[in-house]
C-alpha cells in the first residue's frame, strides 16, 4: 500500500516538471513575432502584408492622396450643398495644420517601415530555407517600399527639397527620422534632407539591383499592385527628378519608358470620364500602370466612404470635389475634360478617376502611384533642365502625351512640362509636390468659403507638422518652422 | 521524484536532530482523548522544560523517551493544555478539556489553520454561523460592511451579478484589482462570465451557496497574503466549506421566501403628466414658440392631459419574489466524514424578464484509508439560468431606462391591452414585449471539484496533495422579437457558447512541532502548478426566421457572423511557510514564493515574492500576568512584497495578425513583442495592534498599513517612428495608505441575554506617484499624479444668471460665462469612499434574537450623468420625462439656486455630461439588514424529533440614508452607471429546521 501511495505522491510532485514548456503559451488566433518570421513563407507572407499600408486611408487609400489635391487649384468644396458637406477635409482645404492636427501619414509609413525592417531582418536569419534570389526578390519589394515611404514621408513632413538642401540650419535643412532597424526602444531624431534622399536612393539601387528582373510576386488579383524592376526604376526616376539630379531622372525614365512593358493610353480609351479607362475593369491588358495601390472592399484597407473613391464620388460623401480652375485647364479637344465633370444635378465638379469598381455600396478604387505618362514628363522636365538622352527630345515626349489626350502639343518650355503635368496628373497626388519642388506658389480663384488663394513658395505651410505626441516620447526630434510641440 | 526526496530527507534532517539525545530515561506512551472520549489527532506531547518532543498520530496514541522523574505537558489548539507528573509511569492517558475561547479562535490561514493569537499578519475572518444568519443569496453580500477595509459595490443590483471587492484600495490601473478567491485551499476562477449582454451578470460566485460555508478570512497585508505570491496583491479571501463532524447526524432543512421592491429613499422620482406638460409649454414659451400651435412641432396642448396617463415604471416594474429551499446533512465516525447540500433558488427581479433560477449541490466528504492516511472529495455543482432583458446601458428596450423616459400620455398598450413595440413610440420598443416576447438568456453549468490525499508517514509531518478541476459551460441566447422591436434589430439572434476550464494540483509538505515547551515550530514547503483554457465563440444570425427564431441545421447565407476567442495560461509555483512562536510570546513567521507565468516575458517569466512578519503577544508576559482587566494585548509588523498578473494572456508575445491585400492573405504586426514583460508588485507595510479588555468583553484591533505598487502594467506612449504608437510595459506606480478599526463590546453578557454591539471603520486613500511620464491617463475619468484612482474632469458649472435664467459656468481666468466651451475644466471629485464601514448590534434573550446591522461609505462622489443629462435636460428633449427634481427652475429674474430655464431644444450644453452640476455626494448609511429571529425551545422541539426550529424575518437594505438624486448610491466602482438595474429593498422570512 505504501508504495503506492508514494507513487502516488511522487507524481503529483513531478506532474509539472517539464517547466519551461508548461509556462510557454503561444496565442493561437494570432502568430508571433518569432514564428512568423522564421520561416520563408512567413517572412513572403509578412512582405505580402506591409503592402497593406500603402492601400491604407492614411496613405495612398485616401488622405495622401485627397489632402495633397485639396490643398491646390485642383480641390474644391462645395459646402453650399449639404450632401457633400459631412465637415470632412476642412483643415486640408484651408491648408491648416498645426502639431494637435496634423497629417495621418507619419504613424501608417513607419508602421510600414516596421513590417519591411522586420522581414528584411528575418531574412538574414541563416536557418531560412530559400534560393538567394528568392531571398533577393523579397528584400527588393521590401527596399522598394521602405524607400516609398521614406520619400512620402519627407515629401510631407518637411520643406521643399531645394529649400531644405539649400538651408544649413535646422529645422530647414532636415528631412525625416530615417528607420532601418527594428527597436521599440529607438528614439531617433531627423536627418538632414540630403542623407534622406542618399538613403532612399540606395534603398532603390540595392533593390534594382537585386531583384529578379522578371520577378512579381505570385498569386493576386493586380500585377500592378506588385513590385517590380519597372517600379522601383520608376520611382527612382521621380525621386532623381525630386533631388534635381537631372540626368538619372531623365535615364531611369527612359528605362522605363524603353522597357515595353507598358503602352500609352490612347484618347479614346479615355474620353468617356467615368467609364473611362480609369476605371479598373475597363483598363486594356497593356497600360500605363507601373505601381498602384490596390483598393478593395474585402481586404483590410483603403476601400468603402472614407477612401479616395467614397471622398470624391457624388455617390459618397463628395467633400473633394474639383474646381473650375481644373476644368479650364483643359482645351475642348481634350479628353481629358472628361475626367472633371460635374454631378448628376449638375451643380458641383468632381474628378472622375475613382469612380468606384461597380462592386457594391460599399465601392473602392484603385489609386495609381506610378505611371508612364509620369515618365515621359519627367525626361522632358530632365531634359529641360540639361539631361541628355539619345533618341529623346522634350518637345517628343510633350507631344506624345498630347497626342493621346486630343490636345494640341505643347512646346518645349520648363513652364508647358509643368501645365502638361498638372493636366495630365491632376487628383494623382502630383501638383502640391510639384509646387514645391519646383519653387512656385500655389495659386487659386475658384474657391469655396475663406481658404487661402496664395500659398507663396518659401512659406512654412509647405512642410506638414510632426503630431506633438512625438516630441512627448522623443526628445530627439524637432519640430517645422511654425509649429510648436505641444 | 527528484523533489519528493528533496522534502523527504529535508524533512528527515530536521525531525532527526530532535530526535538525538535520550538519556537515562524511560519509554511513555498512552492516548489523549476529547471529553467525549474521541482520540485527538496532532496534540503536542513534551516533557515539560526539555526540548523534547512529539505528536498524536491519528488515533490519539503518543509514546516518547522522558526522564523517569519528569512532567509531561500535552497542548493542542483549541483545548486547555494538560500537565502529568511521570513518576516513573510508563502510560499516561491525557483527556483534553475544550478551551472554548480558544477554540472560537482558530481560523485557516494560507496553507493551513493556526490561532488567532499566532497571527503576525493583518487578518479578518468570519465564521459561518455569522455568514448563514443573514438571508443574503450571494457570499459577497454578506462580506459587506463586516471586515474593516474590505469595500463592495456593485453597478448591478440584479440576482446573480457580480459585486467588485477592494480590499484596501485600488492598487491597479490595468492588471485588476480584484482579490483572489481560493475555495478549500485552491484558487477558483472569479467574476461574470455572461458573454454577451449586459455587463456583469451570471457571476461565478453565485455557485457557492453561502450555507455551505464553514469559515471565511481574509487575508490583507503581504504577510499573511505572500504565501499566493504573484496573485496575492490584492488580497487573499480563504473559504472553508464545511465538513462532517464526527457523532451523531444531523439534517437540515431550510427555506426561505421574500419579496424585494423598488425604491429611492432620496426623493427622487419622475415627473407626472401635469407638471411634465407645464414644463414643456415653459421650456417651448422659453424659445419664442407657442406651445398650443398646432402646426409647431413643439405642440404641446393641455388637451394632452386628458388622455389616459401612464406610469411607465409601475407597467415595467413588479414586486420581486425570492424563494429558496435547501437540504444539507452532517455526518461523521471517527474514519469518515461527510456533509452534503442541495439548494434550489428562485429570484424574479424587480422588471419583468429579469429572472435567476439556481440548482447547487455540494458533496464533501473524507475517508482515513489508513491511521495516517486520510482521502477526501469536494465537490460543487450548480447550474443556474439568468433571465435578462437588456439593461446597464441606455437602450430603448432597458425596462428601468423607457420607464423613466416614456412621456405620460405615451400609450404602453394596445387598446386591446397587450404589449407590443409602436414604431412611433420609444424607437419602436417595448421593454413588456420585450420581457415577454425577446429570447435573452445564459445558462451556466460549473463543476468544482478536488480530491485530496493526505499522509503522515512520520509524526509531524503531514504530506498532502490536492488536484482540482474547476469547469464552466456558458450558453447564452439573445433574440430579438418582431413583435417587441419594432424598427430595429428584428429577428437578430444571437447564440454564444463558452468552455472554460482550471485544473490546479497544489502539493504540500507540513510539519509542526514544539520544542521544549516554549518553541514552536510549522514549516509548510510546496509546489502548485495551474493550467487554465478557455474559449468562446459567438453566432450572430441578423436576419432569423421569425417562425423558427434559430439557427437552420445549414445556413448558407453570407451575412451570419461567427466571432471566436481562446485563451490559455498556465501557472507553475514554489513556496515556503515557516512559523515560529516562542512561548506565545514572541511569534515570527516568513513566506516566499516563487511564481512562474505563462503570462509575461521570456525574460522575466519567474518572479520571486516573499514575506516576513512578527508579533508581540504582551500579555502573555510575566508583568502582564497580573493586570486582571487587560487579556490580549498584541503589536504585529509586517512587510512583504506581493505581485499582480491580473492580466490577459499573450501581451508580451509580438504578434502578427492577417492582413490581406491584393486578394492575397499576408500577415502584418499586430502587436510589439515584450520580453521584459512582468507583474506588478505591491510592497506592503502594516503595523496592527489587538487588544482585549475586561474579560474580553470589550475586544478590538487597529491597523495602519502603507501599500505600494510598483512596475504598473501601462500603455506607454512611444514614438511612432517605432511602427507603433504604444506598448504595454512595466513603467508607474502608485500607493495606498490606511488606517483600520474594529471594535466589539459585549454590553450585556448573561446567562440569557447576550448584548453587543460592534463596529468597524476602514480609511484608505490611493495615490497615484507615477505614470510612466505622463501626467493623466483617460479623458473624463481620469487617473492623474498625485490624485486617486478615478478623478472627474469637468466643466465648473457656476448656477443660473439670476437676471435671465441662462446657464453659467466659470470660466479659465475665474470670470462667468455662459458659453461651455470657455467654461475651466477642473478635477472635481473622485468616487474613492474616504471611509468605509458598518457596525452592528444584536440582542438575544433565550430563544429570540434581534440584530440591526449598518454599513456606510463617506468622502466620495458619483456621477450620474449618463441619465441627468436626458433627464434634466433643461428642454434639450421634451420626448423624454423628466426628473422632478428639474422642476425647480428659473422662472423670474431674481431666482438662483435653481435650474436653468428649460428651453426647447437647448443648445447652451447646461445638461452635457461633463458638467461638474451631475457631481453628488454620494455618503451613505444604510440598513443593511434587521433580523429578528426565534429559535423554538428545545423542549417543544425534541418532542416533534427535531434538535432545533428557528423561524426568522429579515428586512435588507430597508432604508438607505442619501442624499444621491437617483435611486441608489451605490453606483460600482467608478461611480458611474447607466441604466443600471439599482439596488433594491426586500423582507426575506424563513424557517430552519435541525433533525
Amino acid at each position: 500500500m505504501k508504495k503506492y501511495i508514494i507513487i502516488a505522491l511522487a507524481a503529483a510532485f513531478t506532474l509539472v516538471s517539464c517547466g519551461k514548456e508548461f509556462l510557454e503559451k503561444a496565442p493561437k488566433q494570432a502568430q508571433s513575432n518569432v514564428l512568423t518570421l522564421s520561416t520563408f513563407e512567413g517572412l513572403d507572407q509578412s512582405t505580402a502584408g506591409a503592402y497593406v499600408s500603402v492601400a491604407s486611408t492614411n496613405w495612398y487609400g485616401a488622405d495622401f492622396i485627397l489632402s495633397n489635391e485639396m490643398a491646390t487649384m485642383n480641390g474644391k468644396r462645395w459646402p453650399q450643398i449639404q450632401k457633400y458637406n459631412s465637415g470632412r477635409y476642412l483643415d486640408e482645404y484651408a491648408v491648416h495644420y498645426t502639431q494637435n492636427s496634423t497629417r495621418p501619414l507619419w504613424g501608417t509609413a513607419y508602421f510600414m517601415i516596421l513590417c519591411v525592417n522586420s522581414v528584411l531582418e528575418g531574412l538574414e536569419n541563416p536557418a531560412i530555407v530559400a534560393t538567394e534570389q528568392q531571398k533577393n526578390n523579397l528584400r527588393a519589394e521590401c527596399l522598394f517600399l521602405r524607400a516609398l515611404a521614406h520619400f512620402d514621408l519627407v515629401r510631407t513632413y518637411a520643406m521643399p527639397y531645394p529649400i531644405a538642401i539649400a538651408a544649413t540650419e535646422a529645422p530647414t535643412n532636415l528631412g525625416v527620422p530615417v528607420v532601418l532597424t527594428v527597436d521599440a526602444a529607438a528614439q531617433p531624431a531627423r536627418e538632414t534632407m540630403a542623407k534622406t534622399y542618399e538613403q532612399i536612393i540606395k534603398d532603390l539601387l540595392k533593390a534594382e539591383e537585386i531583384i529578379d528582373p522578371n520577378y512579381l510576386r505570385a498569386g493576386g488579383a493586380d500585377d500592378a499592385a506588385k513590385v517590380s524592376l519597372q517600379a522601383i526604376q520608376a520611382l527612382l526616376a521621380r525621386v532623381y527628378l525630386y533631388s534635381q539630379n537631372w540626368q538619372e531622372a531623365a535615364n531611369y525614365a527612359s528605362k522605363v519608358i524603353g522597357s515595353g512593358k507598358y503602352e500609352m493610353w490612347t484618347a479614346d480609351k479615355v474620353k468617356d470620364g467615368a467609364k473611362s479607362v480609369w476605371r479598373e475593369d475597363a483598363r486594356p491588358a497593356k497600360s500605363e500602370v507601373i505601381f498602384e495601390a490596390y483598393c478593395h472592399p474585402n481586404q483590410s484597407a483603403g476601400s468603402g466612404s472614407e477612401s479616395v473613391w467614397g471622398m470624391t464620388c457624388y455617390n459618397g460623401y463628395g467633400d473633394c470635389g474639383a474646381s473650375a480652375d481644373l476644368l479650364n485647364l483643359y482645351e475642348d479637344a481634350d479628353v481629358r475634360k472628361s475626367l472633371v465633370a460635374p454631378d448628376p444635378d449638375g451643380q458641383a465638379l468632381f474628378t472622375m478617376k475613382y469612380f468606384g469598381k461597380g462592386l457594391s455600396n460599399t465601392d473602392a478604387s484603385n489609386v495609381i502611384i506610378l505611371r508612364l505618362s509620369e515618365m515621359y514628363l519627367i525626361r522632358a522636365e530632365a531634359i529641360l533642365n540639361g539631361a541628355t538622352v539619345t533618341g529623346a527630345n522634350a518637345a517628343d515626349d510633350l507631344k506624345t502625351i498630347a497626342d493621346n489626350r486630343g490636345a494640341t502639343p505643347l512646346s518645349a518650355t520648363l513652364a508647358n512640362v509643368y501645365l502638361e503635368r498638372a493636366k495630365e496628373l491632376a487628383w494623382e497626388g502630383h501638383l502640391w509636390f510639384d509646387l514645391a519642388r519646383t519653387g512656385r506658389a500655389m495659386t487659386r480663384t475658384d474657391i469655396s468659403g475663406t481658404v487661402p488663394t496664395n500659398i507663396p513658395a518659401g512659406d512654412d505651410r509647405w512642410a506638414m507638422p510632426i503630431a506633438s505626441r512625438e516630441f512627448t516620447v522623443n526628445p530627439n526630434l524637432e519640430q517645422n518652422k511654425g509649429y510648436g510641440k505641444n | 521524484m527528484k523533489n519528493f526526496k528533496l522534502i523527504l530527507s529535508a524533512a528527515a534532517v530536521l525531525f532527526g536532530c530532535f530526535l538525538a539525545s535520550a538519556q537515562n530515561n524511560i519509554k511513555v506512551s498512552g492516548t489523549v482523548k476529547d471529553q467525549g472520549g474521541n482520540p485527538l489527532a496532532g496534540a503536542a506531547v513534551y516533557v515539560q522544560g526539555a526540548s523534547h518532543g512529539t505528536s498524536t498520530d491519528f488515533e490519539g496514541n503518543y509514546s516518547l523517551s522522558a526522564p523517569s522523574n519528569g512532567t509531561l505537558v500535552v497542548g493542542m489548539i483549541g483545548y486547555k493544555d494538560q500537565i502529568a507528573p511521570i513518576n516513573g509511569k510508563s502510560t499516561i492517558n491525557f483527556i483534553l478539556e475544550e478551551d472554548a475561547q480558544v477554540l472560537e479562535d482558530v481560523i485557516v490561514v494560507a496553507y493551513g489553520t493556526t490561532k488567532r493569537e499566532s497571527i503576525t499578519g493583518s487578518v479578518s475572518a468570519v465564521k459561518g454561523e455569522t455568514l448563514a444568519s443573514a438571508p443574503v443569496t450571494s457570499v459577497e453580500g454578506v462580506l459587506q460592511g463586516k471586515l474593516a477595509g474590505v469595500a463592495i459595490s456593485t453597478n448591478n443590483g440584479a440576482p446573480g451579478a457580480n459585486n467588485y471587492i477592494r480590499i484596501r484600495g485600488n492598487g491597479s490601473i490595468n492588471a485588476g484589482n480584484a482579490p483572489l478567491w481560493v475555495i478549500d485551499g485552491i484558487p477558483v476562477i472569479t467574476g461574470p462570465m455572461a458573454i454577451d449582454g449586459n455587463d456583469n451578470t451570471s457571476s461565478s460566485l453565485t455557485s457557492l451557496n453561502p450555507n455551505d460555508i464553514e469559515s471565511i478570512t481574509v487575508l490583507k497585508d503581504a504577510a499573511a497574503a505572500a504565501a499566493y505570491g504573484s496573485r496575492a496583491a490584492n488580497g487573499v479571501i480563504l473559504v472553508t466549506t464545511k465538513s462532517g463532524k464526527e457523532g451523531q447526524a444531523a439534517f437540515t432543512a431550510r427555506a426561505k421566501y421574500g419579496i424585494s421592491w423598488l425604491q429611492s429613499d432620496s426623493g427622487f422620482r419622475m415627473m407626472n403628466g401635469a407638471e411634465l406638460l407645464g414644463y414643456q409649454r415653459d421650456a417651448i414659451r422659453n424659445a419664442g414658440l407657442d406651445p398650443d400651435d398646432p402646426s409647431s412641432a413643439y405642440y404641446r396642448p393641455m388637451s394632452l392631459l386628458n388622455l389616459p396617463m401612464n406610469n411607465a415604471l409601475n407597467e415595467f416594474s413588479r414586486i420581486g419574489k425570492l424563494q429558496e429551499y435547501e437540504i444539507s446533512a452532517r455526518a461523521g465516525s471517527s474514519r469518515s466524514k461527510f456533509y452534503s447540500s442541495f439548494s434550489y433558488q428562485n429570484s424574479e427581479g424587480v422588471f419583468y424578464g429579469i429572472d435567476f433560477d439556481k440548482l447547487q449541490g455540494r458533496v464533501n466528504t473524507s475517508y482515513k484509508l489508513l491511521d495516517n492516511l486520510e482521502m477526501g472529495v469536494r465537490l460543487n455543482l450548480a447550474y443556474s439560468k439568468t433571465r435578462n432583458v437588456p439593461m446597464q446601458s441606455l437602450y430603448y428596450s432597458n425596462p428601468l431606462w423607457t420607464g423613466e423616459t416614456l412621456l405620460p400620455w405615451e400609450p404602453i398598450k394596445t387598446a386591446d391591452g397587450d404589449f407590443v413595440g409602436d414604431e412611433n413610440v420609444n424607437g419602436g420598443a417595448n421593454p413588456r414585449s420585450s420581457a415577454m416576447y425577446d429570447d435573452y438568456f445564459d445558462k451556466m453549468w460549473h463543476i468544482n471539484g478536488t480530491v485530496n490525499l493526505r499522509w503522515s508517514p512520520i509524526k509531524n509531518l503531514d504530506l498532502e496533495t490536492k488536484n482540482s478541476i474547476e469547469t464552466f459551460f456558458v450558453n447564452g441566447r439573445s433574440y430579438s422579437s418582431p413583435k417587441a422591436n419594432a424598427n430595429t434589430d428584428a429577428n437578430d439572434l444571437y447564440e454564444h457558447s463558452r468552455q472554460v476550464r482550471q485544473i490546479t494540483t497544489s502539493n504540500t509538505a507540513t510539519y509542526a512541532n514544539v520544542f521544549g515547551g516554549y518553541h514552536n515550530v510549522r514549516a509548510v514547503v510546496g509546489q502548485e502548478a495551474m493550467s487554465y483554457r478557455s474559449f468562446t465563440y459567438s453566432m450572430n444570425y441578423p436576419d432569423a426566421d421569425p417562425a423558427m427564431p434559430y439557427f437552420n441545421s445549414s445556413i448558407t447565407q453570407s451575412l451570419s457572423k461567427v466571432s471566436y476567442s481562446e485563451s490559455e495560461e498556465t501557472m507553475l509555483s514554489y513556496f515556503g511557510i515557516a512559523d515560529y512562536n516562542y512561548d506565545n510570546r514572541y511569534f515570527a513567521q516568513a513566506n516566499i514564493r516563487a511564481d512562474g507565468s505563462s503570462l509575461f516575458g521570456a525574460d522575466n517569466k519567474w518572479g520571486t515574492f516573499w514575506s516576513v512578519s512578527a508579533s508581540w503577544n504582551a500579555t502573555n508576559e510575566q508583568f502582564l500576568k497580573n493586570v486582571n482587566w487587560l487579556d490580549l494585548l498584541k503589536l504585529r509588523i509586517s512587510y512583504g512584497v506581493n505581485g499582480n498578473n491580473g492580466i490577459d494572456p499573450y501581451q508580451a508575445y509580438g504578434l502578427y495578425g492577417s492582413a490581406s491585400y491584393n486578394q492575397m492573405t499576408g500577415y502584418g504586426p499586430s502587436q510589439l513583442e515584450n520580453r521584459l514583460l512582468s507583474w506588478e508588485r505591491n510592497k506592503t507595510w502594516n503595523f496592527g495592534l489587538d487588544f482585549g479588555l475586561f474579560k474580553n468583553r470589550l475586544t478590538g484591533s487597529i491597523d495602519v498599513y502603507n501599500r505600494k505598487t510598483v512596475d504598473l502594467l501601462l500603455t506607454k506612449q512611444i514614438p511612432q517612428t517605432t511602427g507603433f504608437s504604444s506598448i504595454f510595459t512595466n513603467v508607474g506606480s502608485l500607493k495606498n495608505q490606511g488606517v483600520e478599526l474594529l471594535l466589539n463590546y459585549d454590553i450585556i453578557a448573561t446567562k440569557d441575554m447576550l448584548w453587543s454591539v460592534g463596529g468597524n471603520v476602514a480609511f484608505n486613500k490611493t495615490t497615484i506617484l507615477d505614470l510612466g511620464g505622463d501626467d493623466h491617463l483617460g479623458t473624463s475619468t481620469r487617473q492623474v499624479v498625485g490624485m486617486g484612482m478615478y478623478t472627474y474632469y469637468l466643466y465648473d458649472y457656476y448656477g443660473v444668471n439670476p437676471s435671465n435664467g441662462e446657464p453659467l459656468w466659470v470660466a479659465e481666468d475665474g470670470s462667468l460665462t455662459n458659453v461651455y466651451a470657455n467654461a475651466r475644466r477642473y478635477y472635481a471629485g473622485s468616487p474613492e469612499p474616504k471611509a468605509v464601514g458598518g457596525f452592528n448590534t444584536s440582542f438575544q434573550w433565550n430563544g429570540l434574537a434581534l440584530s440591526a446591522f449598518f454599513e456606510f461609505k463617506a468622502g466620495h462622489k458619483v456621477l450620474i450623468w449618463n441619465e441627468h443629462h436626458y433627464l434634466e435636460s433643461d428642454g434639450q428633449f421634451l420626448d423624454m420625462n423628466q426628473m422632478a427634481s428639474a422642476l425647480n427652475y428659473w422662472k423670474k429674474p431674481g431666482d438662483t439656486g435653481c435650474y436653468p430655464k428649460p428651453v426647447a431644444g437647448n443648445t447652451s450644453n447646461s445638461n452635457d455630461w461633463y458638467n461638474d452640476r451631475w457631481l453628488e455626494d454620494a455618503s451613505y448609511l444604510r440598513v443593511k439588514d434587521v433580523t429578528l429571529s426565534y429559535t423554538l425551545p428545545q423542549k417543544w422541539t425534541q418532542k416533534a424529533h427535531m434538535n432545533n426550529v428557528k423561524v426568522y424575518v429579515s428586512g435588507l437594505n430597508l432604508y438607505c440614508f442619501n442624499n444621491v438624486n437617483f435611486w441608489d448610491p451605490d453606483q460600482g466602482n467608478t461611480g458611474i452607471t447607466a441604466g443600471s438595474y439599482p439596488l433594491t429593498k426586500s423582507i426575506v422570512g424563513g424557517i430552519e429546521i435541525t433533525f
